[in-house]
Order: C-alpha cells, then sequence, then structure tokens
C-alpha cells in the first residue's frame, strides 16, 4: 500500500499521528451466503473478512463493517471490476467515499495511552490485535479503530468533517506526554 | 453507565448505543379494518414493567444494526441479548 503524504503530523515523546487522505470504498450486499463470500475472497488474493470487526490485507486492505457492508482501501475505479464478478447475481452496491474520510495513523509505545483518553474500547494486544477492527467512539467521534502487526501502532479513520476537531483533540492529548 | 453486549462487536459502553423503546410490537392488520382504539393503542400505548423489560437498541457508533435487549428496569441488569427476528427468550425464574 503507497502511503500518500501526510496532510498534517504531530510529533511528542513516544507518540507520532500523521493525518493523511486514503482511497476508501463500502460494499454492501444483502444477506451474503458463503459461496459469494468466498468469490469476493479468491478476487482480492485474501480470506474475506467475514467475521463481526475483523479486517482482511491483501493487494487491498478490507475491513468488516457491518453484517454484509465492509470498507474498501481501495477508490471505487480499481475494485469495481472484481466486485461486480465476484457479486454476479447477487444484489450489492459499492460506493467511492474516499472524500468523506481521513486516516490518523498513531504509532509509538504511547498510543495506546492517547487512545484509551479518546476511547473506552480495549485495546490490550490481548484482547485487539492485528487483523481485528472496531468502530467506537473516539473523542466524541464515529471511528473506525485497526490495530497494526506491531502492537504500538493503530489506524484511525474518522469523518473529514471532523478533521479540525480530531487535530485540535490529538494536540491537547498528547500534551501530557511531553512533561 | 451500562455495559451492553452487542450480538456483533461484544460488550460496548452505553454511550455507543441509542435505546429504541419497547420490543415486540406487533402491527395490527390490515390496515384498513384496524380500529381507532387498536391503532392508537399500536402507536401510543407502553408497557412499563418493573423487572425484565424486552427492549429494542441500536449500536449506533458500532455496527449500526438494532437488536433485543431483556433488562432489568430495577437492577439494569441485561438478562438476554438477541437478534432481531428471534423470539423472546425464556426468562422464567428472573422475570
Amino acid at each position: 500500500m503507497g502511503e500518500s503524504t501526510a496532510l498534517w503530523t504531530l510529533a511528542a515523546p513516544g507518540l507520532a499521528i500523521a493525518e493523511r487522505q486514503t482511497p476508501a470504498s463500502v460494499l454492501r450486499i444483502r444477506r451474503p451466503d458463503a459461496a459469494v463470500i468466498r468469490a469476493l475472497g479468491e478476487a482480492f488474493g485474501l480470506s474475506w473478512p467475514a467475521a463481526p470487526n475483523t479486517v482482511a490485507e491483501g493487494a487491498v486492505r478490507i475491513a468488516w463493517l457491518a453484517p454484509g457492508e465492509w470498507l474498501l482501501f481501495a477508490s471505487a475505479e480499481p475494485v469495481g471490476e472484481p466486485v461486480a464478478t465476484a457479486c454476479e447475481g447477487w444484489l450489492h452496491h459499492l460506493s467511492d467515499v474516499t472524500a468523506g474520510y481521513r486516516l490518523w495513523r498513531i504509532e509509538g509505545p504511547r498510543s495506546r495511552d492517547l487512545l484509551a483518553k479518546g476511547a473506552a474500547l480495549d485495546t490490550h494486544p490481548r484482547v485487539f490485535r492485528s487483523g481485528q477492527c472496531a468502530q467506537t467512539l473516539f473523542a466524541k467521534v464515529h471511528a473506525l479503530v485497526i490495530p497494526d502487526r506491531s502492537g504500538d501502532a493503530f489506524d484511525l479513520l474518522t469523518d473529514v468533517s471532523f478533521a479540525g476537531h480530531v487535530r485540535a483533540w490529538f494536540i491537547d492529548a498528547a500534551e501530557e506526554f511531553r512533561a | 453507565m451500562l455495559l451492553i453486549p452487542c450480538p456483533w462487536c461484544g460488550p460496548r459502553d452505553e454511550i455507543e448505543f441509542r435505546c429504541g423503546g419497547q420490543s415486540h410490537i406487533q402491527r395490527p392488520e390490515p390496515f384498513d379494518a384496524v380500529s381507532d382504539e387498536a391503532w392508537a393503542d399500536y402507536l401510543f400505548t407502553r408497557i412499563n414493567p418493573k423487572g425484565v423489560s424486552y427492549e429494542r437498541w441500536l449500536h449506533v457508533f458500532g455496527c449500526r444494526q438494532w437488536f433485543n435487549v431483556a433488562r432489568d428496569t430495577r437492577t439494569h441488569e441485561i438478562h438476554a441479548v438477541y437478534r432481531m427476528g428471534e423470539p423472546k427468550p425464556d426468562l422464567r425464574g428472573v422475570e
């Protein structure tokens, strides 16, 4: 996955935050069965995340959002054809939501401490590992949280309209780590 | 704060949810033969139990799914969580 340049960054001891634009599409399928899940997995070369709150990563990262609903970290154009082929005969729709979201990369040994200030979600690696994801309220904003393989990095996806608020929240929240 | 076990996401804080009121309400049919009284009852009359209350909840800041919760109005204890369309669980002994 090619990383776009950061729109905004913040660094504090043990903490680095970068705000980026990310390509994103939402796929919805009404009551998908095992066959269409398998076809999607084959089309994308991964095990399709059919279980609640799981993530799969191949050429495209895919996160479970709701029953029959997934977020694809790709714009709709490149994934449109494989999705349409895999979902043939199924009522489904794919929409590009790239313009609607911002991706926040939070790294460093203090990343979990920072998350804990904004969300009640248990992010301990014992219960929240790579391959999982969760939607929750973070700093009063609906967010999708995806833990990284390394264990002390997280990706956060929030609505673009809250970007200013989230930025200000990060600045305030990171203040205590400077002391 | 309540800790509500979403059938999809597991236990989450109450602030992620919205309560949708009494569950298992059946819309009277056929619509053109329903008396005003029965229709008003369907729209407005809600039971207000002291004990187990069967409620609809929405995980609005999570998977955005509706589901049922059997909650004790005296203690806030959640006896059961079950998906929409599933029958009421047998809670004899706790009701």
